[in-house]
């Protein structure tokens, strides 16, 4: 074959070697794109399980360790939320913050790496055998991936005997409730409620219950309740 | 000039792809992780399991002398679960399956575990994904450190299942 130009190189030869050398760095880049989608998916999706564990974790602890005696799902601050209510008197809320991107139950807070668009929480109950169980479900989607990062469980309802009638009181203010606290009122007799700084003059609002009636009397606020043992009852009291 | 393209090429194509094949690896490993050891399944595994304490099944289990399909032996494992699932969609089902971790009292090696296990379902046959799940268990439990498992099977929808194995002392 005839020697190339030993001066410099062919016009089709620098054209055949930048070809190959643009479809080549096309494939590159192109690998490259996938290789950081599939990184950054991964990231995402451990991240968003290991949130998932960490709060049903969270729940799972205190219904096993304070004895869970009620679960409804309601509306708390203008959002919806699941109301957790245990033996010893506590009571605490789970929703997301107006962003969706955080969640709180009671003290514990989690902030997530994205936010959701699809939100939804509920409770139902269900008997077996004698035995009252809470099917507790929260639905957490968001546009990133078609997996669910909330749970969905079946605990059972604790057996607790009632010395009286458990009433909840919500402390609240131009509707946002800033603090619940729950008080076991015997049938028949006075309970006295002692109300905290800050909150003098502050007034029951409404109050539900089988039956009931309630006066404030000296700045405290009293309630006399007469109802069936074992109702829960849920009293506003306003600023 | 067209050699050194190529040889350069050939080295970075070479780099770049056994990196796409480590990240398949530990693709895989991610699949294996949310596929074997899904956090659903496992807290369904724990309620069984305090049914399966409450009422005593584990005797059932000793004289039986072959594994239980729980989900399908006992109504109240059934009811429990249907709770859980969309009982009304039939390519929601979970199976839960106890067996005693001495595989010795099966007469068999722990890695006879998917033929132990498989076809005991008298409602459906068994999902390819449960006989792979059984050969990954097989290979990864030291069942002498356990009394019993339970095995969870969650499948949420056709092709999509879940699994965990609930190891109890």
């Amino acid at each position: 074959m005839k020697k190339l130009n030993k001066k410099g190189y062919l016009t089709v030869e620098i054209i055949l070697a930048a070809s190959i050398a643009f479809v080549i760095a096309a494939f590159l880049i192109d690998l490259t794109v996938k290789l950081s989608n599939k990184t950054d998916d991964a990231y995402l999706n451990t991240v968003l399980i290991t949130d998932k564990a960490l709060i049903i974790d969270n729940v799972m602890t205190d219904i096993k360790e304070k004895k869970l005696v009620n679960v409804t799902e309601e509306e708390y601050n203008s959002v919806p939320s699941i109301h957790f209510s245990y033996a010893d008197g506590e009571e605490k809320q789970l929703y997301l913050n107006e962003n969706n991107k955080k969640l709180i139950y009671g003290d514990y807070q989690k902030e997530f790496e994205v936010p959701f668009s699809d939100v939804s929480f509920s409770v139902n109950e269900y008997t077996i055998e004698e035995t009252e169980y809470f099917n507790i479900r929260m639905t957490l989607k968001n546009i990133y991936s078609d997996n669910d990062y909330g749970f969905n469980i079946t605990v059972p309802k604790a057996n607790t005997e009632q010395i009286g009638n458990m009433i909840t009181l919500r402390w609240t203010e131009d509707e946002i409730t800033y603090f619940m606290e729950q008080k076991v009122i015997t049938t028949g007799e006075y309970l006295e409620v002692a109300v905290p700084s800050g909150w003098e003059g502050a007034v029951i609002n409404d109050i539900r219950c089988e039956q009931d009636t309630s006066a404030g009397t000296d700045g405290n606020i009293v309630f006399f309740y007469e109802g069936t043992s074992g109702d829960i009852c849920t009293a506003w009291i306003v600023k | 000039m067209l050699a050194e393209v190529v040889v350069v090429s050939v080295i970075i194509s070479t780099v770049l792809v056994t990196l796409f094949t480590g990240l398949n690896r530990m693709s895989t490993a991610y699949e294996t992780r949310n596929k074997y050891y899904d956090i659903d399944a496992a807290y369904i595994a724990q309620g069984i399991n305090d049914i399966v304490i409450k009422n005593d099944y584990i005797s059932d289990l000793a004289s039986d002398g072959t594994p239980i399909l729980l989900t399908y032996k006992y109504s109240e494992i059934s009811e429990y679960v249907n709770t859980i699932i969309d009982e009304y969609d039939p390519n929601q089902k979970v199976n839960a399956y106890l067996i005693f971790a001495n595989m010795e009292f099966y007469g068999i090696d722990i890695t006879d575990l998917p033929d132990l296990l498989s076809n005991r379902n008298p409602n459906s046959s068994d999902n390819e994904t449960f006989i792979e799940y059984l050969n990954y268990i097989s290979q990864n439990i030291i069942p002498e450190n356990y009394t019993y498992f339970i095995i969870v099977e969650l499948q949420k929808d056709v092709d999509d299942c879940y699994y965990y194995t609930l190891k109890v002392r």
